[in-house]
């Protein structure tokens, strides 16, 4: 049962670390320790959040055969060369600067320098650091912090922490999940992807709301 | 798509007996029985009773089942209710429930109702949800200029920066009026739809075999005690619900309709002047009409009047309904309706033809386009639709000239114009160029920058005035 507030850190952890994971290229291990994670995640009483349908109709998924099911074409397809079907690049630059017309290495080098200034030096592994996967795990880097703080008592670092989430996901994951969710609404995409896109966007929609229920809270 | 009726079988005060509701052993204790028996149905109806049940238990177990907790009906039934009345009220969330078209996940907006303690932080209370409203930027008007929602926003949610509207969830107190207000219908609440009331009160009047009495109240009001023959039609806020709407109501076949606060004391947005505002608003207009303002009480009261009518609405509880509402009503009295009112939520646009200058900004910046600009070679029309105009003055914020008095909207139901359609209201000569004959600009406009330029500038504004900016250059 997810209750106390270390426990509702460490399942938003968990969520951002599947959600950036289920966003890499599809890759029949990893796809296997993701199955793992759902089985995990049945304890957490995710029903308790609005996002609760969403992730049960993800879930639903798992077992994946990555191979069989077509999803490494789907991906490719989706989210890199479309073919005659339109692509929807799962990079914040994307809906923040290109379809804007700025410059895209400014915005990445800026969010580099974010990423340093909250204390972290490299975050995922081979992809950029506007890509989707890079933001949700740098999320789950802030969750893991926060949850450590509520372990150790401390309100200060606590506060800390909840303001830096709040403040990556106002000004990355809630601005631009929404539009990348219509795209790929509209790329016709494997039936696994539509149900991760929904449940990226109904989770960061909702963590952006709840994180500041909780400051609020704090602050009162 | 079908609904699932589920009664607290605990309660001692509801009558089951001709209410077809499946009862449930301890529902409002244990919400989460109701997954053993929804069947196929994804939209859910269920009578509670007040102070027994936790709605984020209640909540979480519609999500358990993935029925989407913002389009349940969930009716604290009234000790003392009638069978017949709970009936009748049962069949009106029916079919709310079924008229409910989905939320997004910008709509659920997390609550709760503990002050947190430092205990409660390390154990926080679970939230609940309530339906938040949701701009769709397709839709909204924002970039010409449109700030209607943040002119009526009791809590300054919103926020217009270069063309755009920026929302706050977290300084947001759903209460609609942005919805009911925004001109252009950009601006949604899942949980309270033109659709889900039209469905609602078409059931209501259907289903009673004497007239009924419909009273809009506030979902955060406790509910009062029943009173035969009248039934609550749930908004975020009764300050959202314009007159038209009451009369809209009224016109579909409700013997009487009103909207209650909900708490004595006053409204906690400050939004109970509106809903008295819309009340006489509603008065006023039957007054017109040579009927009995009482059909819409400014109290809920133990008689119910009769049905006026029984009208066919394309669109009713929009702005397209409140005309036809108006129009409806005027068919019945046969009168000419012209009702001069504060509270109307249908405007009517005058032209001072002396100072307007046509410059047509009034027309760009219309979000309903009640104002059309339209071009000849040589002329400028400027035409105006009284069954689009919202009464959201944002004509008079851009023209430049209202020092002047060159525009006026007043808040007016005036049914000879609403059934006249488009009307010309100016109408100008425009300047052609002498070179090449393209149109320069409209006469007055370039009458009024001399005026402001003074005689000093005569000889430019002769040349600027003959000449096109392509020609300007050339000569």
């Amino acid at each position: 049962m997810t209750t106390g507030s270390t426990d509702i850190a460490r399942t938003r952890q968990g969520l951002y670390r599947f959600l950036g994971g289920a966003f890499l290229p599809p890759d029949a291990k990893q796809f296997d320790l993701l199955a793992g994670a759902v089985g995990i995640m049945a304890d957490r009483d995710i029903d308790q959040f609005a996002f609760g349908p969403a992730w049960r109709r993800l879930g639903r998924h798992f077992p994946v055969d990555v191979a069989d099911g077509g999803l490494d074409v789907g991906y490719v397809r989706l989210f890199a060369s479309g073919m005659a079907r339109r692509v929807s690049p799962p990079t914040e630059s994307h809906y923040r600067v290109v379809m804007r017309g700025g410059e895209i290495a400014e915005f990445v080098a800026g969010l580099q320098g974010e990423y340093r200034s909250m204390g972290i030096a490299s975050v995922g592994g081979e992809e950029a650091p506007d890509h989707i996967s890079t933001e949700l795990e740098v999320m789950s880097h802030l969750c893991d912090r926060e949850a450590s703080a509520w372990l150790d008592d401390q309100i200060v670092g606590v506060e800390e922490v909840l303001d830096l989430e709040s403040q990556f996901l106002r000004q990355h994951l809630a601005v631009w999940i929404p539009p990348f969710r219509d795209l790929v609404h509209a790329s016709d995409p494997l039936p696994f992807y539509l149900d991760l896109v929904d449940m990226v966007h109904a989770f960061v929609v909702h963590d952006r709301d709840y994180v500041n229920l909780i400051r609020r809270g704090m602050a009162e | 798509m079908s609904t699932a009726v589920f009664v607290c079988a605990d309660s001692p005060d509801i009558l089951l007996d001709g209410v077809q509701a499946e009862a449930v052993e301890g529902l409002c204790e244990t919400p989460s029985r109701i997954s053993e028996k929804l069947g196929g149905a994804d939209r859910v109806v269920l009578l509670l009773h007040g102070s027994h049940y936790d709605l984020a238990d209640v909540q979480k177990a519609l999500r358990s089942v993935e029925v989407d907790p913002l389009g349940a009906q969930i009716l604290d039934v009234p000790p003392g209710i009638s069978e017949s009345d709970l009936e009748i009220t049962l069949a009106g969330l029916r079919q709310r429930a079924l008229a409910f078209a989905g939320s997004r996940p910008e709509h659920q907006k997390p609550t709760t109702s503990h002050v947190f303690n430092r205990r409660s932080l390390f154990r926080p209370p679970r939230p609940w949800y309530r339906a938040a409203p949701m701009v769709d930027e397709a839709k909204c008007a924002a970039e010409n200029g449109c700030q209607a929602c943040v002119d009526v926003c009791p809590q300054d949610a919103y926020r217009w920066q270069q063309g755009r509207i920026h929302f706050n969830k977290d300084l947001c107190e759903p209460c609609g009026r942005c919805v009911s207000v925004c001109p252009t219908e950009a601006i949604s609440n899942p949980s309270t739809t033109p659709e889900m009331l039209a469905a609602q009160i078409r059931a209501l009047v259907r289903h009673g075999d004497a007239s009924v009495g419909l009273r809009f109240v506030c979902s955060g009001a406790r509910s009062a005690e029943p009173v035969s023959g009248w039934h609550e039609i749930v908004v975020p806020c009764t300050g959202m619900v314009p007159g038209t709407w009451l009369l809209t109501a009224l016109l579909m076949g409700a013997g009487s309709v009103t909207a209650v606060n909900c708490t004595d004391g006053g409204c906690p947005r400050g939004l109970d002047g509106h809903s008295r505002t819309a009340i006489d608003l509603a008065r006023s207009a039957l007054t017109a009409a040579d009927l009995d303002p009482d059909l819409v009480p400014m109290q809920m009261g133990e008689v119910i009047g009769r049905p006026i009518a029984r009208a066919d609405f394309t669109a009713p509880f929009t702005h397209a309904g409140d005309a036809e509402a108006m129009l409806a009503l005027d068919s019945i009295s046969q009168r000419g309706l012209d009702v001069t009112h504060i509270g109307s939520s249908l405007g009517v646009v005058t032209i001072d033809s002396e100072s307007c200058t046509l410059c047509a900004q009034c027309a760009q910046t219309c979000p309903t386009t009640a104002i059309q600009a339209g071009f000849d070679l040589d002329t400028v029309t400027l035409s105006f639709d009284a069954a689009a105009c919202t009464n959201c003055g944002q004509c008079t914020i851009a023209c430049p000239e209202i020092e002047r008095g060159a525009i006026r909207v007043t808040a007016k139901i005036d049914s000879d114009l609403l059934r006249a359609g488009r009307q010309t209201i100016n109408k100008g000569i425009v300047l052609v160029c002498e070179s090449c004959g393209k149109p320069v600009a409209p006469a007055p406009m370039m009458d009024r920058i001399g005026e402001l330029l003074g005689e000093e500038f005569e000889d430019t504004m002769q040349f600027l005035s003959r000449r096109c900016m392509d020609c300007r250059g050339l000569t």
